[in-house]
């Protein structure tokens, strides 16, 4: 076992005080198991240089623990994963979009798509709530290409399946494949799914209405926060909707940005002027 | 019974198993497949397959694989476990893989309850082994198996 | 919160009762879907919530849920299947026969407790 007793003890320490989350003795696999990932991501050496690294003042220790209590805290394949975001599209954001946007395709990101559950969970949204006659699209997109392809092939397992999924949403929008299940045609050919840096300037792409952006800004220095959030803020639509991981904020890094409250958390909107850039026209 | 019909395969076996037992017994060991494909056993847990697809899924494993399999969902110290215990979980386990992998094999069909018992000997008469794994697990062996009653199966079989 | 634990493996109904418990349940347990009829019977209060194994001997958990819909004094109680038995045509007559949420065997707690969250079943505050 990697972990020491007194190493256990300060991250389930860290966990309840931050997360008010209980990691009793017994879980030291599952805390390994999470923050391996981190030991990589963040190029340390091992477990105790990330433990290390995250006992200090600072923001790059602040940082680090961040990390830590987000990979104990989330689980990164749920269905309608913290069940806030959705209602928020529902209740504020589609009805808003509905009597705003002319009759074309709703476009939404799904910009850390993961394995595909959150574009998925999207979709699904849409397709029971919009109005007969609106049609909606979707882009995910994933740094990883692993990730990439599995949201593409939209397959997932027993277990991941029993995620948050409502079971008449599963038998609706999924069919069995050999052991998994899979999300129907009809479904899948509404969502496209790239490959894509959000640290690096963003491929072209036609302008979004919503753009969620979840648990990704914490992994990033301010500056690069900053940057990542005025290209999105260019990529939405004037007015356009950004939601957020329910830790994060665009607060002190980008005050276009307005924070709508709605329920425990917040949705964020771009503003109405911030239009995308138009070509000067001269008259001939 | 058609004969497109995809039937589950090793790999499909694998899979289920990975997930019954991260699922069930997480005790921090992982299941993999086993380098050796014959194993040991003398206690063999099975359920019925009956209707469009008709056989058997079979678990087969140690004494001692089976108390650690009750230990860890009973959650209690591996020598108190009771023959019931390792009756009762030996049993859950089949059933758990069996309706898995019915869902995979052409319907309707129904399954048995769970049937445990002590034996050395596999003797499944008029059957035919569809696919077939040994994972391991905490250093022991579990062998899992899907076995067809159909004629056709049999036939197939046969000329291979 | 009381709930009821239908299952005939006691290994599984150990695991479940683990769960809810931690939900703050307290947990009847019956072996089938006969004893569960009497369990739920003789409880001081309707159970808010059943989670139903199906394959069970002497009545399944099909019946069971057949059997509770034709009782109206036992309307609140939410119905939920957990099964192995997971073909797509299944798990549509379990919701039609009316059960509320169906739960695939094999399952993780936070599985187990996603679904109930969806049931409003998951008291704030645990994860």
């Amino acid at each position: 076992m990697e972990l020491t007793d007194q190493q256990f003890k300060y991250v389930s320490d860290l966990v309840r005080r931050e997360a008010a989350i209980v990691m009793p003795v017994g879980k030291e696999y599952l805390v390994e198991s999470r923050l391996r990932p981190l030991v990589r991501k963040g190029g340390h050496g091992s477990i105790t240089d990330l433990l290390n690294a995250a006992q200090g003042l600072g923001t790059a220790a602040n940082g680090v623990r961040k990390q830590i209590v987000e990979s104990l805290t989330i689980n990164e394949t749920s269905w309608f994963r913290d069940r806030e975001p959705f209602a928020a599209l529902i209740d504020v954001v589609l009805p808003a979009l509905l009597k705003d946007v002319p009759a074309r395709p709703i476009r939404i990101w799904s910009a850390a798509s993961s394995s595909g559950q959150e574009a998925y969970s999207i979709a699904i949204q849409l397709d029971k709530t919009l109005p007969p006659g609106r049609d909606f699209q979707i882009f995910a997109s994933d740094l990883s290409v692993e990730m990439v392809e599995r949201t593409r092939a939209g397959v997932y397992n027993q277990l991941e399946i029993n995620r948050g999924l409502p079971a008449s949403d599963m038998v609706k929008y999924f069919e069995r494949k050999g052991a998994d299940w899979q999300v129907v045609d009809r479904l899948r050919r509404k969502v496209t799914v790239q490959q894509l840096n959000l640290s690096h300037p963003l491929p072209p792409m036609q302008p979004f209405d919503v753009v969620f952006l979840r648990n990704v800004l914490i992994y990033f220095s301010p500056e690069t926060k900053r940057q990542i959030l005025t290209r999105i803020r260019k990529i939405l639509r004037p007015g356009g909707w950004l939601q957020l991981g329910a830790a994060e904020t665009t607060v002190g890094i980008d005050s276009t940005f307005e924070r709508i409250p709605v329920g425990r958390t917040a949705i964020y909107r771009a503003p109405i002027a911030s239009r995308l850039p138009v070509k000067e026209v001269t008259a001939c | 019974m058609s004969d497109q019909a995809v039937l589950p395969t090793t790999n499909d076996l694998e899979d289920i198993a990975g997930q019954v037992w991260a699922a069930f017994l997480d005790d921090g060991h992982e299941v993999v497949p086993s380098e050796d494909q014959q194993a040991p056993f003398d206690l063999s847990a099975s359920v019925a397959i009956m209707g469009a697809f008709e056989g058997h899924v079979i678990v087969q494993c140690t004494t001692q694989a089976s108390r650690d399999v009750a230990s860890v969902l009973f959650e209690m110290p591996t020598e108190e476990v009771s023959e019931a215990e390792i009756g009762d979980a030996l049993g859950e386990l089949a059933n758990v893989l069996g309706g898995n992998l019915k869902s995979m094999l052409p319907g309707p069909s129904t399954m048995s309850l769970p049937r445990v018992a002590e034996t050395t000997h596999e003797h499944w008469p008029s059957t035919v082994e569809i696919c077939r794994t040994v994972v391991t697990w905490r250093d022991e062996q579990f062998t899992l198996l899907l076995l067809s009653s159909d004629q056709q199966h049999r036939l197939e079989r046969d000329v291979a | 919160m009381l709930g009821v634990v239908i299952d005939d493996s006691r290994a599984m109904r150990k695991i479940l009762r683990s769960f809810l418990a931690d939900l703050g349940f307290e947990v009847l347990e019956a072996g089938d879907g006969q004893e569960a009829l009497e369990v739920v019977s003789g409880a001081d209060s309707v159970p808010e919530l059943a989670l139903i194994d199906w394959n069970m001997p002497v009545m399944n958990g099909l019946e069971f849920v057949l059997e509770v819909r034709k009782r109206p004094e036992w309307r609140s109680m939410t119905l939920v299947m957990v099964t192995t038995e997971s073909e797509h045509s299944q798990i549509v007559k379990a919701l039609a026969s009316g059960a509320h949420e169906y739960v695939i065997k094999p399952f993780t707690k936070d599985g187990m407790i996603d679904k109930l969250a969806l049931l409003g079943l998951v008291p704030v505050g645990v994860l």
